[in-house]
């Protein structure tokens, strides 16, 4: 038997309404579910997701509690995605009465450097999940000074995302080998599919990176980096980040009038998604954007409204900027964690290693959110399958797979929230010229670093 | 044993407290206990607590440790604190005065269409019934660029509307604007405060002076300045801690370029979101501060400008 | 000074008609009273003079203009509230002085007209205080001063001194009669106080749902009440109204004894009697016995309740005080000098007794 309570069931993508999220959660009164701990049974807290996630995720744990002849299951879903879930949940920590296994959608690293989280390794050590099974840049996402805080089960993998059929009608070869391979043919291809009418951009090619939280991807791409976990320094002002941004900018000056406001007014070209501020359409989806970054749980989405005006899209690897030397992907893990407290590490870890195995599998195949633990035998999504074909949805899962193991660290600072917010700001910053990007990118640097050595003093 | 005549009565009695008898002071303690222990519980404790936090490194998870001032200097230091501080307050600045006035005349109105005002008054507070992430939700795509039917109605206008929240020196001024909406609450103050003045004062005014800005200005303001005085501390305090507006449309960077970052989003995120529990105590404390000087230097005008029914002489 | 003057005044709350076309010309220098049982419509008309209430058909005019459509602050007239409707943030001369600022008139100018208002009424050192810190009749005082201030056509008075306390009110009564002499203002008047009406007033208005039963000097409508109601409303005790048949040699009471002196053919009449127009008697010379039933003393005269053989009722005054017990029997002699005669439609009939008392 097995229970589900639902807090706030919500819809809504994944990366969308964060922000909303937060404030919605400071009204949120938590489920008596979610205080249902107890020895002998298993209790997981969701932060977010729609009804099938849940439905999915109760029902991994409710099979594996009857195997394991466990007492009857709890899963908590919908306790809010943002602040709000990490609130909730450090409450319950501090309370003493944790659930036994709690989903994260932020890095582990924070909360388990300050002792929130127990340390896994010894567990792992001997079990069915050993580190070695983990893609190292993926595993250091829950992993401080050496310390393994968390698991990501699966994750979003990011990639490029091209739409073949605008790529045909310009006489471009649209097979995935010959997907530029660097930030210059990417930009000069762009180029082609961009066309303003007036102040209006009626179609795009591609985009200079603005997202927050992939701009470690694309320092990576360019031989940076953001953070230096071996030595603690955060890297932000680089040579290579500074001439990144640099990069970026004369892009966006070049093809795009300077001007990302002109942009949105046109249309959602940042992500895969109806935008949650402007209520805009996604201009990929409509066939006005020719390609875009984007993490592989568009694969689960992309079908719905809107539905694509286009039938054939592929995915390749993220091109290389100029001071780069090999290409690198980029993840947004579902972490999990077992709470210090839990009634039931070792029941939960069970869970765990039976989740990166096996319960990835069917989790994948529903939602397409990539298993990360190589002994993996993924399957591709059935939705998938069905709208693409088997060979395709084959394709597309074994390039995903490839690309998780070449993820890059981007989840593994103990101030990972101060850090995204600092990216943003400078961001923010460089694009709108109110800063130059040596000065924002310092400013960031300096206030990152700060913050670091803060949290890790004594 | 001599006796001593007693002084006259007059010199030793002293005059009675009579307001304040000592079994009716008792009784008043015994009455206002539950208030107290409620005040101590839920104002007085946490308020301690707050200071004390401010004064450690406090992670939420282990034990707080005791930095001193470190908080407050980081404060000072930081960019944030202060961009949040100077939008708060140019926020509150240009907020509180617009909203009192628009509350104000629509309660004149209301007060006035005596048939419709109970029908009035309801969709006046209705909006209330909306929680405030929606309503800026609604807004948000209400004002969308170009797309938004705010934009296409004023260039059919054949005006030129600004990006509105997406402009980074109109988004400011947008969340200004968008703080006016829902006034019900300032507006209900009002004409409770309107409907309170006497008829026969009123027409007594009416006797008085036939125009009616006279009146407005002499006689209906003055009488509800004790109304005024609420309606502008309340909204002093509220529109100090603009949150949920703030953290809807501008996230908790106050996108675009930090023009909607206001002061308690940077405690929560400093709270929640970098678990930097103490540099959050320090803004509470801080924020505290500065609202209670405030409030106090509007209390200690007010004794010249507001006048209560209660009031002496 | 002005006069005032309605014609064909009509005034509906709604469906209700609460004011059913009045016409009444009030003499400039006049001081006018208007009195009625409750809810007889008494504040609305003067409130309609005043211009607080719309006037819904018919016209009013004050000093010769018409003012039916004026605001209440052009129609040259100052009201006096039952509450005192006094500014209550203002002091004492600033509630004075508000008319005259608004007005425009210089600062020196309405100091002077404050200052000299105030002493006319006694309340120059009130002027610094607020209502709040006012008593009664010291609120009264301010608020009539701010009706004199202005120097008005006409004073409006609504039960101006129905909150005060006896002794007050005689004084403030006096004070107001000292006032229209002085001022000699035009003035109306509205009270429930029978004694005010007869004291004040030049003329009273009766009034009984939204109509006007009579208009006449205070003698007028005390001796010569035009029809029933007058007669059943002014004056305290009550005038007796006994049921009687007026025949060839005289008015016949029900219970048997006929009044000479007039003559009719047999119709059905009331004689209305002023408790102070009977007398005891003998058993033999009474017109009316009856067994008492309240003896009030009232020190220099007693009243006494009779409940009459026929089941009627009796009142009488009697100067003195008479040693009476409830339940004597007791007979009453009428004095047909000032008494009225009512026919079946209530209006009063010529009685050539009640000329006489008149003269
Ligand atoms: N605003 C109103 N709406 C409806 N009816 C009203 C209103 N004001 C007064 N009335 C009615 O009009 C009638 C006259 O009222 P008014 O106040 O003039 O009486 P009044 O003679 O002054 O009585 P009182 O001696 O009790 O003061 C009453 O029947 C009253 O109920
Ligand atoms: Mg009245």
């Amino acid at each position: 038997m097995s229970n589900t309570t639902f807090a706030v069931p919500r819809q809504i993508s994944r990366r969308g309404f964060l922000a909303s999220s937060a404030a919605l959660g400071t009204a949120m009164v938590l489920p008596s579910g979610a205080f249902a701990q107890a020895e002998g049974q298993l209790l997981l807290w969701l932060p977010g997701g729609s009804e099938l996630f849940c439905k999915i995720h109760t029902g991994l744990l409710e099979g594996f509690s009857a195997g394991a002849s466990l007492g009857a299951a709890t899963t908590v879903c919908g306790l809010g995605q943002d602040t709000e879930f990490t609130q909730s949940l450090i409450g319950a920590i501090t309370a003493g009465n944790p659930p036994d296994i709690s989903m994260l959608w932020d890095s582990p690293v924070s909360l388990g450097a300050q002792g929130a989280f127990m340390p896994l390794d010894d567990m792992m050590k001997g079990s069915k999940i050993p580190l070695e099974t983990w893609p190292a840049g993926l595993l250091s996402s829950c992993q401080f000074k050496g310390v393994t805080y968390g698991l990501p089960i699966t994750a979003g993998v990011y990639s490029m995302w091209y739409n073949e059929e605008m790529f045909e009608a310009k006489g471009i070869p649209s097979d995935r080998g010959s997907f530029p391979k660097t930030w210059d043919e990417m930009r000069k291809m762009s180029k082609e599919f961009t066309v303003w009418d007036g102040d209006k951009l009626v179609s795009a090619g591609f985009m200079p990176n603005r997202v927050p939280e992939t701009m470690a991807i694309w320092s990576a791409l360019n031989g940076g980096m953001m953070f230096d976990e071996t030595n603690l320094k955060y890297q932000i002002d680089s040579e290579q980040n500074i001439e990144m941004m640099t990069f970026f900018l004369e892009w966006l000056d070049e093809e795009y009038k300077g001007d990302f406001n002109l942009v949105d007014r046109s249309g959602n070209f940042l992500d895969g998604y109806p935008n949650s501020t402007t209520g805009m359409g996604p201009a990929f989806r409509e066939g006005r954007q020719a390609g875009m970054q984007s993490g592989s749980w568009l694969l689960g989405d992309i079908f719905a409204d809107p539905v694509p005006s286009f039938e054939r899209w592929n995915l390749a690897a993220n091109p290389v900027g100029a001071s780069g030397s090999s290409s690198v992907s980029g993840t947004w893990p579902n972490w999990f964690v077992i709470p210090v407290g839990s009634k039931n590490p070792q029941a939960a870890f069970d869970y765990l290693s039976y989740l990166a195995i096996e319960g990835s599998v069917q989790w994948y195949q529903q939602i397409p959110d990539v298993p990360t633990n190589s002994q993996v035998q993924r399957k591709a999504p059935a939705g998938l399958v069905e709208k693409r074909g088997q060979a395709v949805a084959d394709d597309i899962t074994a390039f995903l797979g490839e690309q998780a193991a070449v993820v890059t660290p981007m989840w593994n600072s103990p101030v990972q929230s101060f850090y995204t917010d600092q990216i943003a700001r400078a961001v923010e910053k460089i694009y709108t010229k109110a800063s130059p990007v040596k000065d924002a990118l310092g400013e960031a640097q300096a206030a990152t670093q700060a913050e670091l050595e803060r949290v890790l003093a004594g | 044993m001599p006796i001593t005549s007693a002084p006259p009565e007059a010199a030793v009695l002293p005059r009675r407290n009579r307001k304040a008898q000592r079994g009716e002071a008792r009784a008043g303690v015994l009455f206002a206990l539950p208030w107290i222990i409620g005040m101590t519980l839920f104002v007085a404790i946490p308020l301690v607590v707050t200071f004390y936090i401010a004064q450690t490194k406090f992670q939420i998870i282990g034990a707080p440790k005791w930095v001193g001032m470190q908080n407050y200097e980081a404060l000072w230091s930081d960019p944030a604190f202060w961009k949040s501080a100077q939008n708060t307050l140019i926020f509150a600045a240009i907020s509180v005065p617009v909203k009192l006035i628009i509350a104000l005349g629509l309660a004149l109105l209301l007060n006035r269409a005596t048939a419709l005002s109970g029908f009035y008054r309801t969709v006046f507070y209705l909006p209330f019934l909306m929680p405030a992430v929606a309503g800026s939700v609604v807004f948000m795509l209400l004002l969308t660029p170009n797309a938004g039917p705010v934009n296409i109605a004023l260039e059919a206008m054949g005006l030129n509307p600004p990006d509105w929240l997406l402009d980074p020196k109109a988004a400011l001024w947008t969340l200004i604007l968008l703080s006016l909406w829902p006034l019900g609450v300032e507006t209900l103050v009002f004409l409770g405060g309107l409907q309170n003045i006497p008829k026969d004062v009123s027409e007594a005014a009416d006797l008085d002076s036939p125009k009616r800005w006279h009146k407005l200005v002499w006689i209906t303001l003055p009488l509800i300045t004790p109304m005024v005085l609420f309606n502008l501390v309340i909204g002093i305090i509220y529109s100090f801690q603009v949150f949920t507006q703030a953290i809807v449309i501008g996230g908790t960077t106050g996108t675009p370029a930090e023009a909607t970052l206001m002061y308690m989003v940077v405690l929560y995120r400093a709270a929640f979101r970098y678990f930097n529990m103490g540099l959050a105590a320090a803004m509470a404390t801080v924020l505290f501060v500065v609202v209670l000087i405030l409030t106090l230097l509007i209390f200690k005008t007010a004794r010249s400008w507001v006048h209560y029914e209660g009031g002496e002489t | 000074m002005g006069m005032v003057q309605l014609s064909g005044v009509r005034k509906f709350y709604g469906a209700l008609e609460v004011i059913k076309g009045i016409d009444l010309t009030v003499e400039p220098g006049e001081l006018v009273v208007f009195v009625g049982p409750s809810g007889c419509g008494k504040s609305t008309l003067l409130r309609m003079i005043a211009g607080l209430e719309d006037v819904d058909y018919g016209r009013v005019e004050i000093a010769s203009k018409d003012v039916t459509e004026a605001p209440p602050a052009q129609r040259g007239v100052a009201m006096v509230f039952q509450n005192y409707a006094l500014y209550p943030h203002m002091t004492a001369f600033d509630n004075l002085a508000y008319g005259l600022r608004r007005a425009g008139l210089a600062r020196n100018a309405v100091d002077k007209r404050v200052q000299e208002t105030a002493a006319l009424l006694q309340i120059s050192d009130l002027l610094k205080r607020k209502p709040k810190a006012m008593s009664g009749g010291q609120r009264q005082r301010v608020a009539i001063g701010r009706a004199i201030v202005r120097k008005p056509e006409v004073f409006l008075f609504d039960e101006p001194l129905s909150n005060l306390d006896a002794a007050l009110r005689v004084e403030m009564r006096s004070q107001i009669a000292r006032l229209h002499q002085e001022l000699a203002a035009t003035m109306i008047f509205v009270t429930h106080d029978q004694v005010e009406a007869m004291t004040l007033a030049d003329r009273i208005v009766v009034l009984n749902a939204g109509r006007v039963e009579q208009i006449g000097t205070p003698r007028e409508v005390y001796h010569s009440p035009a029809n029933l109601f007058v007669a059943g409303f002014i004056g305290s005790p009550a005038m007796n109204l006994l049921p009687a048949t007026l025949g060839p040699s005289g008015v016949a009471l029900v219970s048997g004894p006929v009044l000479g002196g007039h003559s009719g053919t047999g119709e059905a009449v009331t004689l209305g009697v002023r408790p102070d127009r009977l007398t005891l008697t003998s058993p033999e010379s009474a017109h009316l016995s009856g067994e008492a039933k309240l003896i009030e003393h009232l020190g220099d005269e007693t009243i006494l309740h009779l409940a009459l053989a026929d089941g009627g009722a009796l009142t009488i005054k009697l100067a003195g005080d008479v040693a009476l017990t409830i339940g004597a029997r007791v007979h009453a002699r009428i004095d047909m000098v000032g008494a009225s005669l009512f026919g079946a439609d209530g209006r009063a009939m010529r009685l050539e007794g009640a000329r006489e008392t008149e003269a």
